[in-house]
């Protein structure tokens, strides 16, 4: 699942996420000034995103969206 | 295409890259360019770590125990210069990190607050210090942009260039921007590679950027990579990737198995639940043969205090778990599922080969960091150990690029090389119908994570592991497909997965016997007479090939009897059957 929300009313577009994320989940769409989630498998649930979003617009969950290879 | 020149290139800004690009500076490098695939400050192992630190202080700690800890626990592959030097300098690092702003955690009377954790017992003590982990590469990017480092954010390196009249000399490198996909030129008279390990995207928390991009590059360049058997073997809650077990077995969590059982005094006698994590890996390997799985960790009965200090020690940590349920209110509702993870070389193994002025065997090339074969700490190194040596590594060989290039004459990138590696690196864009990254992660995931390959290990399971690894290298590398630039970046990266598996495979292979986290079912003794030598793995005309240099053990201070011994797991597993 990974970052499961960008909620759309609070976000404003200040690109702050789309610029820190370590794996370049997320982008910005130009013309309606708000981030997206473009590529959710990538996602490593560091909450990077959420903590630093001033508009408290996102929202991580801690599961992965790829499966897990365990050891046993 | 852009040309941008820059006196040194640093490659990667974790903790080591940013010490490399403001030492440069501090030591007279006029231009010091630092490239990331990230944004410098938020990406990185280093900006996740958990904030333990082991930290040799001289007023306070035994030189000769930390030391021989260090060897020890690195079954005497470490590079024993390195191991004294590291330790001579690391404090340095950390008065500095803390004049630049880092929080550490200090004691009533203003001290560094060392904490119990792996690898520590009453007898033979070796603290922690703890920083505060997220603040940590704010408070580096901010430091570098001080010392005037030029910083360029969200740019993948891909290949390293040779100088046009000297195929020994590198003369910076190739890169693409991830947001428009444009080529660039990187051009520099010292290139410190510092893009931190290769860990395989595994179920380990928060290291999915460490690619092994570095040893690739340095490996196509021409240099020698050393220490790729041994894997780091770490430790994951099953249901979400997890870091900071070490902060937690400091405050007192157990590891008990299906039964409710405490079980590793019985594989490691003297640390117990505060076992290094190769040893609690094998050891829960164990339980699993015996039946004894699923397995736990435990630390349902911290109380407040302890779970405060957990809350502020590892926030993001915290939330996870409240986030997955485990936490809840404070209270904490239950054991949790625990495995053992294969996550590359983090922290210590597999890396360039480097010496103690972080120069590799190209000239112009230097490396720190996880992106170098961790010679400080050989085959394991306490946990904690790796910011720490991301630190030392990371100031060493800025200043060893910046003396470099005083002496260094013009260089120039070879345009061959420009023009080839520019249309390999179109080449994913261009391919019509092509596979996905995604396949070749899992692939690589599947081949390399079964316990059975990197925890008990035997050659006719290596082999067969490497058969697969040669075909989806031949067979599936090139026809790689990438939408976009960000998929050509996951391309590169499953393409840079791929490559690294080989080379844990045929490293692994080679050392018949057993060591540190390389335990062979086949060879279960650690063979002191034959095999007390590196695995150097280089590249030839796009074929691995695989030597061995002996390690100059009579020369060091700590020298190990020509003689064979038990293997510690080996000798459980035997008490088991
Ligand atoms: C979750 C977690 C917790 C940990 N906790 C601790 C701890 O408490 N104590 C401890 O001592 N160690 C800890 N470790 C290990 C430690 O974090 C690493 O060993 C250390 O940070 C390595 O530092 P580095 O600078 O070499 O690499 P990194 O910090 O990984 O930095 C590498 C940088 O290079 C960039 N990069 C990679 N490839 C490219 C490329 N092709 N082009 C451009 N840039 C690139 C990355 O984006 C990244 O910013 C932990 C590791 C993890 C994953």
């Amino acid at each position: 699942m990974g970052i499961s929300w960008i909620d759309q009313k609070r976000c404003n577009g200040c690109g702050r996420c789309e610029l820190i994320c370590p794996q370049d989940v997320i982008r910005l769409n130009v013309e309606k000034k708000r981030a997206f989630i473009k590529y959710i498998r990538d996602c490593q649930c560091c909450f990077l995103c959420e903590l630093e979003c001033p508009q408290n617009a996102v929202y991580v969950t801690p599961y992965r969206e790829r499966r897990a290879v365990l050891p046993w | 295409m852009e040309e941008i020149y820059s006196d040194i290139l640093v490659v990667g800004g974790g903790a080591a890259g940013c010490f490399a690009a403001i030492k440069a500076k501090q030591n007279g490098a006029h231009t010091v360019l630092l490239v990331d695939k990230g944004y410098v400050g938020k990406s990185g192992c280093s900006k996740f770590a958990a904030g333990s630190f082991k930290c040799f202080i001289p007023d306070e700690d035994d030189f000769d125990l930390w030391f021989g800890k260090a060897i020890e626990e690195g079954y005497y592959i470490n590079d024993q210069n390195w191991t004294k030097i590291h330790l001579k300098q690391v404090f340095d690092r950390v008065k500095e990190l803390n004049s630049w702003g880092v929080d550490f955690l200090k004691d009533k009377n203003g001290g560094f607050e060392r904490l119990e954790g792996q690898g520590s017992s009453e007898k033979r003590p070796i603290k922690t210090i703890m920083f505060h982990g997220p603040q940590l590469m704010d408070v580096l990017r901010a430091t570098a942009q001080k010392f005037s480092v030029d910083i360029v954010d969200k740019t993948m390196i891909t290949h390293l260039l040779h100088d046009k009249k000297n195929s020994k000399s590198i003369a910076g490198a190739l890169g693409f921007d991830l947001r428009t996909g444009e080529h660039r030129i990187f051009k520099a008279k010292a290139t410190i590679l510092t893009a931190g390990p290769q860990a395989f995207k595994s179920h380990y928390a928060y290291q999915k950027m460490a690619t092994g991009d570095a040893h690739v590059m340095g490996l196509r360049a021409g240099a020698e990579l050393t220490n790729y058997e041994f894997t780091c073997h770490h430790l994951s809650c099953a249901d979400f990737d997890t870091t900071g077990m070490n902060v937690l077995q400091g405050l007192g969590a157990t590891f008990v198995n299906s039964k409710g059982e405490p079980y590793m005094k019985k594989y490691d006698p003297e640390y117990a639940d505060r076992s290094t994590m190769n040893r609690l890996s094998a050891g829960m390997a164990c339980e699993v043969m015996l039946g004894n799985a699923p397995l736990y960790f435990d630390f349902s009965h911290f109380d407040e205090k302890s779970l405060a200090y957990f809350k502020d020690t590892l926030p993001i940590m915290y939330r996870a778990f409240e986030r997955a349920g485990y936490i809840n209110n404070g209270t904490i509702k239950d054991r949790v599922e625990w495995v053992s993870v294969n996550m590359g070389n983090v922290g210590y193994g597999g890396g360039l080969k480097i010496n103690t002025m972080c120069e590799t065997s190209l000239n112009g090339l230097f490396a720190a960091g996880d992106a170098a074969c961790g010679p400080a700490s050989g085959v394991e190194g306490f946990c904690a150990y790796a910011i720490p040596f991301a630190t030392t590594s990371g100031a060493i060989s800025g200043i060893a690029a910046s003396e470099y290039i005083k002496g260094s004459e013009d260089i120039s990138p070879s345009p061959q090389e420009v023009r080839a590696y520019s249309q390999e690196l179109s080449r994913p864009l261009k391919t019509l119908d092509g596979v996905e990254p995604d396949y070749l992660m899992l692939k690589v995931q599947e081949l390399l994570f079964p316990m059975d390959i990197y925890l008990i290990r035997h050659r006719e399971r290596l082999q067969q592991a490497l058969a697969r690894f040669c075909e989806l290298g031949d067979e599936f590398v090139p026809f790689l497909k990438a939408y976009d630039p960000h998929y050509l970046r996951m391309a590169i990266e499953a393409s840079n997965m791929v490559t690294c598996g080989e080379l844990f495979l045929r490293a692994a292979i080679t050392r018949t016997e057993s060591r540190g986290s390389h335990f062979r079912e086949d060879y279960p003794g650690i063979d002191n007479i034959n095999w007390l030598k590196w695995v150097i793995l280089t590249e030839d005309h796009g074929n691995i090939t695989v030597s061995t240099e002996d390690i100059p053990i009579e020369t060091y201070p700590m020298k190990s009897e020509r003689k064979k011994y038990a293997y510690p797991i080996a000798k459980a597993m035997k008490g088991l059957e």
